[in-house]
């Protein structure tokens, strides 16, 4: 790929793009990409996020799927698909923190206050168009979440962005489980959802609430070990509640807890009920006012995956500053930004880039904040966030800058596999836009076929057909 | 309320009226000179089959008919063994808040002790189903979550004599119902609901044996729906997830395999889209052929308001039955989703053009489905000893409008009501 290439490859996209092409990619009909034995990306600008920084002119070489060197002038096995990544830049495959992409149905099950038993892997939608979006914009991991509507939400599902694969190929397999929770007017409610009031009405509510719901996890842990060594005369066994089973989950330090909050005293009270409790908060999300309480997060060992410069939405988000990543950063907060939108999870390499613009941060710390810092934040740094030997295969090449707004995505890769490519997608379109003139066509050609029909058997004028019916 | 619903008076003008039952009780009956369709791909040119006390005793090219038989002379006639419609769905009246059952789970959505004995017979959709040549189906409540158990019945006059597996299989749908209120309101919450209540019924029988086995200690609660449950949650009887998408037949795959479910499947016509994934894991499908009606298109040039995913979707389903057949998965057929049963056909031969082959098409409606209800001694084919359930036709079945004359069941004779003119009166003036 040469920089004239990509040029013309924007000019295609300006010009070519046909109408009706934007519901075209299908999952199911996509398949999955080979996975090459070996791949070596040549002469790139290489953004590590890992020690060894920003490498000039480096070659990446891959083999099943796995990093395994990094550097100037290597050596590649001669089967090896090779790809030109002279005057192009390489990052590690983005990571979102806070998603809600590829659910099917309704992201909170928002009726009960805690609702720890339900789980986004059930519901993960392959064929949401999202996930192809958002890997056109070198998205390549995100931590799907369950909605705000409930101080303690349902579990997580960290995914990778495999296109194409059903639901459960979706699934970081190696991700530690996770749940949502959520402080503040979401779930007390009060300013809002006055038809189904529902208990906690206040923040004072919303704390007590997760101390309720942790002490009957631990009466429940207790019941159920004092039960395994046959220390109760009864021998009915307890039941399994699932809500609970999650519960003591996070008491055991099993399930990482990613709760939606935004002003300061709400997280420090979540941060002391944890330790109150004996566990961690894995990350604080949003945490618009985490900056005020950032020594606080950092003690803790939460992290913060936070909004670039989203506020003013809401009156407990007046606080917002787009400073907060820098003031979190310096402070020793383990810091990302996150999408919460499947619009901005498109292009979260620029929100990194609002993180040298207000505050400061070193270019290489920034990409850091949507890269290697939400892997951390996740528990999955073992295996991606950074270019490093040993690591996924999960890289994206741009056609600049990672920072740059003047950049785009030229090629997404998981698991050494190439999941997008911008060139083949802009290919695919005038196939796509014939296929879609030619059902057109079919289409019109059946209704006309049917209409003589009618004439030739002389019936009597029909009422005109019902709608069809929509399926999804 | 005829004149109201075009739907409603096609289903009346295409119904059935049972005949044998309002002449003589006449036991024996020799069905003389019919092509036969034995089973799919075993046809006798002519024959006779005699059927006696509702069971074929006899069927082959040099049967006499016995001296006591009605003759019929059906020259002419195909006969064809009686079809089985594997997932009739029953309305089901809303449950009021003060007729909750007592000693029953507090979440309405989970009712699977719910028996559709108890509102087997449906007259309208019952003759609907005559007509398009059923004459047995597997009867089910309508709803979501968990909704009861279905029962096997042959589609004639009387329920009792008709009912032959009162509880067959438990009926899921795994959705949220319209305008629910209350938990669950998501997908996620009913996936949930199911597997938490799958958990309870398996304690609950634990539960209460450990306690049958020592009383002397705390009683576990009772609770009817799981109890009724806890054969389907040990895998002892057949749950079947109804699916709305191709999506939804992974996701029931996958929960069958965790909690150990002995399940089936009743498809949404997709399935074509994840075909390798079904077929990786054990699917006994029910399939509807009830295919998309054509996009409304503008005249000419693009038209925006139609995505290109539908267009695939009406292009592609019709061969939905054919791409099952060649991953060498087995289905049964279903009218459900269908308008009214007898549209079936004309689904049917569009599958065909698209290359199901008619014997597995036929096999799907006859002998798969006796098969996975457990009836292949009793049903699916013309054989002595299977209940005398018959489809007569003149000419062939598997046409888009097949003619069809009517269809014996338990030996007795119901015609197709071929003017309509005095059932539609009948109900236009009620």
């Amino acid at each position: 790929m040469t920089r004239t290439r990509c040029l013309l490859a924007l000019a295609a996209l300006a010009t070519a793009a046909p109408a009706g092409a934007a519901d075209a990619v299908s999952a199911w009909r996509s398949g999955q990409p080979e996975q090459p034995a070996a791949v070596v990306v040549r002469g790139a600008t290489i953004w590590t996020s890992g020690p060894a920084g920003v490498l000039e002119s480096a070659d990446l070489v891959v083999r099943q799927g796995k990093i395994v060197a990094v550097g100037q002038a290597l050596r590649a096995p001669a089967c090896a698909v090779v790809v030109d990544g002279s005057g192009l830049h390489l990052t590690p495959g983005l990571v979102d923190a806070h998603s809600h992409t590829a659910v099917d149905g309704a992201v909170n099950e928002g009726t009960h206050i805690s609702t720890a038993e339900v789980r986004i892997a059930d519901v993960l939608d392959p064929d949401d168009v999202g996930i192809y979006r958002q890997l056109a914009g070198g998205l390549t991991a995100a931590n799907v979440l369950h909605g705000s509507a409930n101080a303690i939400g349902g579990q997580n599902a960290v995914i990778k962005l495999r296109w194409g694969a059903p639901a459960a190929d979706l699934l970081f397999a190696a991700a530690p489980p996770g749940i949502k929770f959520a402080l503040g007017e979401n779930p007390k409610q009060s300013n809002w959802n006055q038809e189904e009031r529902r208990y906690p009405q206040t923040r004072m509510g919303v704390e007590e609430v997760l101390r309720a719901r942790f002490q009957a996890a631990r009466d429940s842990a207790r019941e159920w070990a004092d039960h395994r060594a046959g220390k109760k005369r009864s021998a009915v066994p307890p039941r399994h509640d699932l809500e609970l089973e999650a519960l003591v989950e996070i008491l055991e330090g099993r399930r990482l807890v990613h709760a939606h909050s935004y002003r300061a005293d709400e997280i420090l009270m979540l941060l002391r009920v944890a330790e109150e409790f004996g566990f961690r908060i894995a990350t604080v999300q949003h945490g618009l006012e985490s900056y005020k309480v950032a020594d606080e997060i950092a003690r803790h060992g939460a992290g913060a995956s936070i909004f670039s410069d989203w506020w003013a939405y809401k009156y407990e988000v007046i606080d917002a500053i787009p400073w907060a990543a820098a003031i979190d950063y310096r402070r020793g907060v383990l810091t990302s930004f996150n999408s919460d939108s499947e619009e901005l999870a498109r292009r979260l390499n620029t929100e990194a880039a609002k993180a040298v613009r207000y505050g400061g941060v070193p270019e290489v710390d920034a990409l850091k904040l949507v890269t290697i810092n939400p892997a951390r934040q996740l528990r999955i740094d073992d295996r991606v966030g950074s270019l490093e030997a040993g690591k996924d295969a999960d890289f994206v090449l741009w056609s600049g800058h990672p920072l740059s707004t003047g950049t785009v995505c030229l090629q997404t890769w998981i698991d050494g596999r190439k999941y997008f490519d911008r060139e083949a997608d802009l290919a695919a379109r005038e196939a796509l836009a014939a296929e879609r003139a030619a059902l057109l066509a079919k289409v019109r050609a059946d209704a006309a076929a049917e209409k003589a029909k009618g004439k030739d058997d002389t019936k009597p004028d029909e009422p005109a057909a019902a709608p069809p019916e929509v399926t999804r | 309320m005829a004149s109201r619903s075009p739907a409603l008076a096609a289903l009346i003008l295409a119904g059935t009226c049972p005949l044998a039952a309002a002449e003589a009780p006449v036991a024996t009956h020799a069905l003389v000179g019919a092509r036969i369709v034995v089973a799919p791909g075993r046809t006798l040119p002519s024959g006779t089959v005699v059927l006696r006390d509702g069971v074929i005793v006899a069927v082959g090219s040099n049967v006499a008919a016995p001296a006591d038989a009605r003759i019929w002379d059906l020259a002419g006639k195909t006969l064809y063994p009686g079809l089985i419609d594997a997932w009739v769905p029953r309305i089901w009246p809303e449950e009021k808040a003060e007729d909750a059952p007592q000693a029953a789970h507090e979440n309405t959505l989970v009712r699977p002790q719910r028996s559709v004995v108890d509102r087997l017979r449906d007259e309208k959709q019952w003759q609907a189903l005559r007509a398009a040549g059923f004459t047995t189906a597997l009867v089910v409540p309508e709803g979501s979550v968990l909704r009861g158990r279905g029962a096997v019945a042959n589609l004639g006059d009387d329920p009792r004599a008709a009912l032959i597996v009162p509880d067959a299989v438990q009926a899921v749908r795994l959705a949220v119902p319209r305008g629910r209120d209350g938990y669950p309101e998501s997908l996620m919450g009913v996936v949930a609901l199911f597997r938490q209540t799958m958990l309870d019924a398996r304690w609950h029988r634990q539960a209460h044996a450990a306690h049958g086995a020592d009383p002397a200690q705390a009683r576990p609660r009772f609770d009817a729906a799981l109890a009724a449950l806890e054969p389907a949650a040990h895998g002892e009887t057949t749950v079947v997830f109804e699916c709305d998408d191709a999506i939804a037949v992974l996701r029931a795959q996958r929960l069958a395999a965790e909690l150990g479910l002995r399940a089936w499947l009743v498809g949404s016509g997709e399935e074509y889209r994840r075909l390798a994934e079904i077929a990786a894991r054990p699917a006994q499908l029910v399939l509807p052929v009830a295919f998309p009606e054509r996009p409304k298109v503008g005249d000419e040039g693009d038209d925006l308001t139609v995505g290109l995913d539908e267009l695939r979707h009406w292009e592609e389903a019709p061969s939905n039955p054919a791409r099952l057949a060649e991953a060498k998965l087995t289905f049964a057929l279903t009218s459900f989703r269908q308008k009214e049963p007898r549209a079936i056909w004309k689904q049917l031969v569009r599958a065909i053009e698209r290359g199901l082959e008619p014997d597995v098409a036929l096999a799907a409606l006859t002998r798969t489905p006796a098969e996975l209800l457990g009836l292949s001694g009793r049903a699916g084919a013309i054989e002595p000893g299977k209940m005398a359930n018959l489809v007569v036709v003149e000419g062939d079945l598997l046409v888009a409008e097949p003619k069809i004359e009517g269809v014996w069941i338990d030996g007795a004779y119901y015609r197709t009501e071929e003017s309509g003119g005095k059932a539609e009166k009948k109900e236009a003036g009620q």
